[in-house]
């Protein structure tokens, strides 16, 4: 049993705004696989939540002339299965395929994944690496936040308690391009990355690579990807994967040492890149 | 209070729900539908796997008020007046569970996968189970039991 709070639906957007009022025991919900767990654990205590389901706009999937759009409360299973985001976005659909279990992603949202700001949530690094731009609505109106300025540390987003996410845009890119997301685990399904590296490569030799898990948010290895623009042969491959791992600064935890992650970005790097370059 | 009207094993039904319980608990607490057991509360072991809306969810991560409208399937619902369901058949033939705690959940999970993907491989059969712990099994008689209701299903 939880401990007692109000469950409020919100129906339009000024109406979720209002409910937060910015009071911090009031918590909204999408999916609230991470949610009700907490409150379950006694780590929150609120006394209100937010379902913010029912909102226009806020679930599913459409493609406009600038872009995807993804509403925030768009589940993992609703994106693994979108055929544009099978052909142009697939590091996206290989990283919400990576979250939980099939039960799991019928529930968890991608707004809900990456507001909780866990640095090893599986969509981020997909996110940075397509540079998505996050959609919030608050008191003031819509604003956009590049994915890349949007994770502040453990938990923390630079949304104040008074907004929500309502979409990410992906935005469209030039040419081809090949993409992989490399999660390690202990286990092969239903459990949290010990280390998670997106590479996304163009045909016009542009690079991009995002590391998960071993920073206080996800993070992109723009050093790394600097050596490898223009060059991407298996030894520069190599290289670049031994600057990512001087460009993270993992933690200790009961997944796995400091040390073991540092190899593991090297490793999972190399691999992510050939992989990439693989599916181009 | 929060009053919810949804659909049972093809049943309507109205209660008066908390907000802060959850589609576990009026399952098992209002409705006496035991079949779904809570395990880990957290969406790791799957043995209160129901089907919600044609996918199969943890019934422990749904909050009570979120199944106004919608269509719950649990295993109680399964079986068609005497007669159980081909893939609870196919457990009792294939010997695919010991306690039986994990059992409701998996076949639950098995049903939705059967719904999804009348013809699943034995990897997408591990895939779809990957979410329903057993500490008895080893699961390979829980997968054969699946790609055997598939087969039979099939005929």
């Amino acid at each position: 049993m939880l401990t007692p709070f109000e469950y409020v639906k919100a129906r339009t957007l000024d109406e979720a705004v209002m409910l937060l009022s910015g009071d911090d025991r009031v918590k909204v919900m999408a999916g609230g696989t991470d949610l009700i767990v907490r409150i379950k654990d006694r780590l929150l205590e609120p006394k209100r939540v937010v379902d913010i389901k029912g909102i226009d706009g806020i679930s599913g999937i459409t493609a406009r002339e600038d872009g995807v759009y993804i509403g925030a409360a768009t589940t993992m299973n609703e994106i693994v299965r979108n055929k544009v985001i099978i052909e142009k976005f697939r590091v996206l659909g290989e990283g919400a395929h990576a979250l939980g279990s099939y039960q799991i992603r019928n529930r968890a949202t991608i707004g809900g994944n990456v507001c909780n700001a866990s640095p090893l949530a599986d969509t981020a690094p997909a996110l940075l690496v397509y540079e998505a731009v996050m959609i919030a609505y608050g008191p003031e109106g819509f604003r956009e936040i590049p994915a890349t300025e949007f994770f502040v540390g453990p938990g923390k987003t630079v949304l104040k308690s008074n907004e929500i996410l309502y979409q990410i845009k992906l935005p469209y890119y030039q040419g081809k391009a090949g993409g992989s997301y490399i999660k390690f685990a202990r286990t092969k399904a239903v459990d949290l990355a010990i280390v998670g590296v997106a590479a996304l490569v163009f045909d016009n030799d542009d690079v991009r690579i995002a590391l998960g898990a071993v920073a206080p948010t996800p993070i992109r290895a723009r050093k790394a990807e600097q050596f490898l623009r223009g060059k991407k042969f298996d030894q520069t491959i190599r290289e670049a994967a031994r600057i990512a791992r001087e460009e993270c600064s993992p933690i200790d935890d009961i997944r796995a040492s400091k040390e073991y992650r540092l190899d593991l970005v090297e490793t999972l790097t190399y691999r992510a890149v050939k992989q990439a370059l693989a599916n181009l | 209070m929060i009053s919810v009207r949804f659909k049972v094993n093809n049943e309507w039904v109205e209660l008066l729900v908390h907000p802060h319980h959850r589609l576990i608990d009026i399952l098992r607490e209002e409705l006496d539908l035991t079949g779904a057991k809570e395990g880990c509360g957290g969406g790791e072991c799957g043995s209160c796997t129901v089907i919600m809306n044609g996918q199969p969810v943890n019934a422990c991560l749904v909050l009570a008020p979120e199944v106004d409208g919608a269509e719950i399937l649990t295993v109680e619902g399964l079986s068609k007046d005497e007669e159980l369901d081909i893939v609870q058949e196919a457990f009792i033939d294939e010997g695919a569970l010991q306690c039986g705690y994990c059992t409701p959940g998996m076949i639950m999970s098995a049903k939705a996968l059967l719904m999804r993907n009348p013809n699943p491989t034995r990897e997408e059969v591990i895939e779809a189970i990957s979410g329903n712990l057993c500490r008895c099994t080893g699961y390979i008689r829980i997968v054969n039991a699946v790609l055997k209701a598939a087969q039979k299903a099939r005929v």
